[in-house]
């Protein structure tokens, strides 16, 4: 039973950190791949501040959260204005620097030997919280004005500035909001398996988020949670078969990408209605089966 | 329509091979130990070899009537491909799903640190080749109870290579270069470089390299210039072996002091660069105690251990100093078999009588084997060496 | 001298991603995306040129042939498994990333799951001593590296500017569409693109698994390097690949040779990146590029 706990609690963490990456890529079409850099970031500010200055650690996640949010601006300033491509390069390079800073300033974060010993303080109870939190504000976002002007900023920017969108304020935002969803992600990672160190967060990380999103299908939050949820628990079904796991996954996902662009779940979003709709039908068809077979009304 | 059945048919998938990968059965008259090492990562040379080991050591053990009176062990590996999460994540599966009652874990430091406290909270002892002091010891005085090491420390290994180097050969002025992404690298640099200055040497250069780096010229071209009698190389293999080779093309003809990666085969894949290397290992290829061994690998796995036979005996005497405590312990208990270990003294492995340190988890006296590469034979020149401290 | 030699040490390492960024870059003219499972090719280029040279005993020559080869094959079966069909139902440019990492990581753990983690020291089919000139030393791998590159480019503007087959070549990158009703048969063309760079690939796999041993993560940690070097020297052209690569490796040794140590590398080079992106986005030669905002 903890093992199940302990893989869900680290799914949890990862659909917290998808999530994020769904709000910059998948509504906004911006190509992130520096979120591993604020996943380590959130992560690092929050171990330090608990471990050092003995912050208690839901502030110190919080202050975790902080620090990403007073450096994504920074980062997000100069990119923000260049092209989609670009963009991902820069914040590629960002993801970089951050490591090799972790692992210059060996007597902050311990190097590249890593901080051990980290307290464990997040629970599976305490990230589906979290999971549920970060849902729900997505939700909510996607909903909203706001999302409505990251769809538009995807398909066509210069088309949403013409319609009066502050484009570029626009992206800032949600990078913001993106990159603190992963300083939570980090920090919550970092307080369960008691071991931070520069590389665990790198370039793959992002990468294995992106395309979790795209697996999921861009327009569907429901999509990147589930895309997550069973692209998590299909290397630990397979691990008996150790490596072919992997290509079976890569697979999995070129499969989808090709034959079913739009993701795995397309435009379908798990909701009251949606899931109201799904139960008259079903009741509805059976109704019918009924009256047609006996005649009855 | 029917892009919505395939990926109806993805996640069918799916979840039919998650759930029947959920199963676990419980054992009735076996006993269960689990092993994590590196099939797949970057130091998967070593983690086959001394996978490998563990899996002929569990036949042979079984085939001469197992344990505790006739039970049988099985084995229950994962690969944990050089990353910490992959293990956390299979020493929970081996404890929570396959109900082990020990692990053999990798000679992987940075894994180890992560790993040590996880196995205070499960309480399921491991045993396991990282030589980074802090995976045993958290602070002073202090231990983690379910770790255990059975080699030299890093501490240890860098100062026998250090003190040997001071004052067996004389050599005074000493250039590092590490992989600064490495933390079996950093561990073994650092030491190295305290002892030998505390002893009186000089280290002109503490050069880093950024992990993937595989042209190591700037770095070279900068430590020719100070002028250094050796160079000490504390990386994997691979690094290694390309930096022996860069340094001759520079004409640095200095010696190279090494690390245990040094082992075979380094000198078959560095060839001549890397004759008069000398390095600290646990057990070498020329010694007379690893022919046999040598030859049992070679026929069970019809092929020579990649890896390098210290890996053979590595992995072997593990599982030697576990089935030890099993024994001692009387019962398949992780508790028992815990303080069984902690208890340790004296136990038959093919590298020498182990004793573990109650206090510090590590073995107390295990001499370690300095060997020189001569015409790419691996010379021993001392079979027996400890580190001076004055 | 030192700071020459030091300056020789930084054009060859540049020869090396040059030669790597040219590959990554002729898929980048064409099709504007950047391909990341060219790395998946190098490797298994790199072990395909291996085989032949320790089992089969080849020559330099004939193991290279075997190698390009290969990774033309490759590349090509990759386009027409994973982007053909993306292509063709005019999906947005992102989703041909995606899919080629996802390739990309496939391919590589297809080659750990059947040939293993071990890296592999190529037989000695070049010669092997370094050239010295007075006390400089430049290895002879690295002269055949920046040979190698300059070989590429000369074959590349004779095929771009001087052949049919090239013609379509230009004509595509312009615009796809126009091209195609202009009569060019574009599936032909996009694999001809695709067999080139997977060429290159098979290339940059040879050379730097005979310098650097051939093992799995080959392809993934050559290709991150010419992808940064490509983008310096501005995506959209070639001769800015290489520039790019050059000015790369001049910053990555000068970091190293000062007192700040390889250390700082990464750091450097990123705030550099974001400079180069700031002032001039399209890199130092890149041309402007077709899509909007």
């Amino acid at each position: 039973m903890s093992y199940y706990m302990d893989l869900a609690t680290l799914v949890g963490i990862q659909v917290i950190a998808v999530v994020g990456v769904f709000a910059i890529s998948g509504l906004t079409g911006l190509m992130s791949l520096g979120q591993g850099g604020f996943m380590a970031i959130g992560a690092y500010t929050a171990v330090l501040t608990n471990m050092r200055l003995g912050v208690p650690w839901p502030l110190a996640i919080l202050l975790g959260m902080v620090a990403v949010c007073i450096v994504s601006p920074i980062v997000g300033y100069p990119s923000l204005r260049l092209r989609r491509d670009f963009f991902a390069i820069a914040t590629f390079g960002f993801g970089e620097a951050v490591t090799a800073l972790g692992r210059m300033f060996t007597q902050v974060t311990g190097g590249t030997m890593g901080l051990a010993g980290i307290p464990r303080f997040t629970n599976v109870w305490i990230v589906a919280f979290a999971v549920g939190a970060t849902i729900f504000m997505t939700a909510n976002l996607k909903n909203s004005r706001l999302g409505r002007n990251s769809l538009a900023i995807r398909s066509d920017e210069l088309s949403a500035e013409a319609a009066g969108i502050d484009v570029f304020g626009h992206k800032m935002k949600v990078f913001v909001y993106g990159a603190s969803l992963a300083g939570l992600a980090g920090g919550l990672q970092a307080f369960f398996i008691h071991y931070m160190d520069p590389m665990i967060f790198n370039v793959w990380t992002s990468v294995e988020q992106v395309v979790l999103v795209y697996f999921g299908g861009i327009n569907s939050l429901t999509g990147c949670v589930v895309s997550t949820l069973l692209l998590s628990a299909l290397p630990e079904a397979f691990r008996f078969a150790r490596l072919w796991r992997v290509v079976i996954y890569s697979v999995f996902v070129v499969v989808i990408l090709n034959l079913r662009p739009q993701g795995l779940l397309g435009d379908y979003e798990l909701s009251l209605a949606s899931i109201r709709g799904a139960l008259s039908n079903c009741c509805r068809s059976r109704r019918k089966r009924y009256t047609e077979s006996t005649g009855l009304e | 329509m029917k892009s919505r059945y395939l990926s109806l048919l993805v996640v069918v998938a799916i979840l039919a091979t998650v759930l029947t990968g959920c199963k676990s059965d419980t054992g009735g008259n076996e006993i269960r130990i689990g092993a994590i090492q590196d099939h797949s990562g970057a130091t998967a040379t070593w983690g086959v070899t001394h996978n490998n080991a563990i899996i002929q050591a569990v036949e042979d053990l079984n085939e001469q009537g197992g344990l505790l009176k006739g039970k049988k062990i099985k084995l229950i590996q994962y690969d944990f491909k050089c990353k910490v999460e992959e293990a956390l994540t299979a020493y929970s599966r081996l404890v929570d799903q396959d109900k082990v009652v020990a692990v053999l874990g990798p000679a992987h430091s940075g894994v180890m640190m992560a790993m040590a406290p996880v196995a205070e909270d499960k309480k399921v002892p491991i045993i396991s080749g990282a030589m980074d002091e802090r995976s045993l010891i958290p602070g002073p005085g202090q231990v983690y109870k379910y770790h255990f090491l059975n080699q030299p420390s890093a501490y240890q290994q860098a100062e026998a290579i250090a003190s040997y180097a001071l004052f067996e050969m004389g050599i005074t002025k000493v250039a590092i270069l590490y992989n600064q992404g490495n933390p079996y690298a950093v561990s073994l640099a650092a030491p190295f470089a305290e002892y030998f200055m505390r002893h009186g040497g000089t280290v002109v250069a503490n050069e880093p390299f950024q992990p993937g780096t595989k042209d190591f010229r700037p770095q070279l071209t900068k430590i020719k210039q100070l002028n250094p009698e050796a160079i000490h190389v504390t990386n994997y293999l691979q690094e290694n072996a390309l930096i022996a080779q860069q340094m001759r093309e520079l004409g640095m003809d200095m010696r190279i002091l090494g690390n245990n990666a040094c082992n075979q085969p380094f000198a078959e894949v560095a060839g001549e660069a890397v004759d008069g290397t000398v390095y600290p290992i646990t057990m070498s290829p020329n010694d007379p105690r690893a022919q046999e061994p040598f030859a049992a690998y070679k026929e069970r796995f019809g092929e020579e251990p990649k890896g390098g036979i210290h890996n053979v005996f590595t992995g072997h005497d593990n599982l030697m100093l576990l089935a030890d405590a099993i024994e001692r312990a009387g019962k398949a208990d992780p508790e028992a078999i815990r303080d069984a270990l902690e208890s340790s003294t004296d136990v038959d492995t093919w590298t020498c009588k182990v004793t573990i340190d109650a206090a510090t988890h590590m073995p107390i006296g295990f001499p370690l084997t300095i060997v020189e590469i001569q015409d790419g034979e691996y010379v021993i020149l001392d079979d027996a060496y400890l580190p001076v401290y004055e | 001298m030192y700071i020459l030699q030091q300056f020789i040490n930084a054009l060859t390492t540049g020869g090396v991603y040059a030669l790597i960024a040219v590959g990554f870059a002729i898929i980048y003219n064409i099709l504007r995306f950047s391909n990341w499972s060219y790395g998946a090719t190098i490797t298994v280029s790199s072990y395909a040129g291996y085989y032949v040279a320790s089992q089969l005993h080849f020559s330099f020559l004939p193991s290279l042939l075997v190698a390009m080869s290969t990774g033309g094959v490759l590349a090509v079966l990759i386009e027409l498994v994973a982007f053909r069909r993306i292509r063709k139902q005019k999906g947005p440019l992102i989703y041909f990333f995606v899919t080629s990492v996802s390739v990309s990581t496939g391919v590589q753990f297809l080659v750990l799951a059947t040939i293993g983690g071990y890296f592999y020291n190529w037989p000695q089919i070049i010669p092997g001593e370094a050239l010295h000139i007075g006390s400089l030393t430049v290895s002879t791998m690295n002269v055949l590296m920046g040979g190698a590159c300059l070989m590429a480019l000369l074959v590349l503007n004779f095929v771009l500017f001087r052949t049919r087959m090239g013609m379509a070549v230009r004509a595509a990158a312009c615009d796809l569409g126009v091209a195609a009703l202009m009569g060019v048969n574009i599936d032909q063309v996009i694999s001809f693109i695709f067999f080139v760079s997977g060429a290159m690939a098979g290339l940059v796999g040879t050379l730097v698994g005979i310098a650097y041993t051939t093992y799995p993560q080959l392809g993934l940690e050559s290709m991150i390097k010419g992808f940064v070097a490509a983008i310096i020297g501005g995506l959209g052209s070639i001769s800015g690949a290489v520039l790019g690569s050059m000015l790369l490796a001049l910053v990555e040794t000068a970091v190293i040779t000062s007192p700040l140590g390889a250390s700082a590398t990464p750091v450097v080079t990123f705030v550099l990146l974001l400079i180069l992106l700031f002032v001039r986005p399209t890199g130092i030669l890149g041309k402007s590029g077709s899509e909007k905002a």
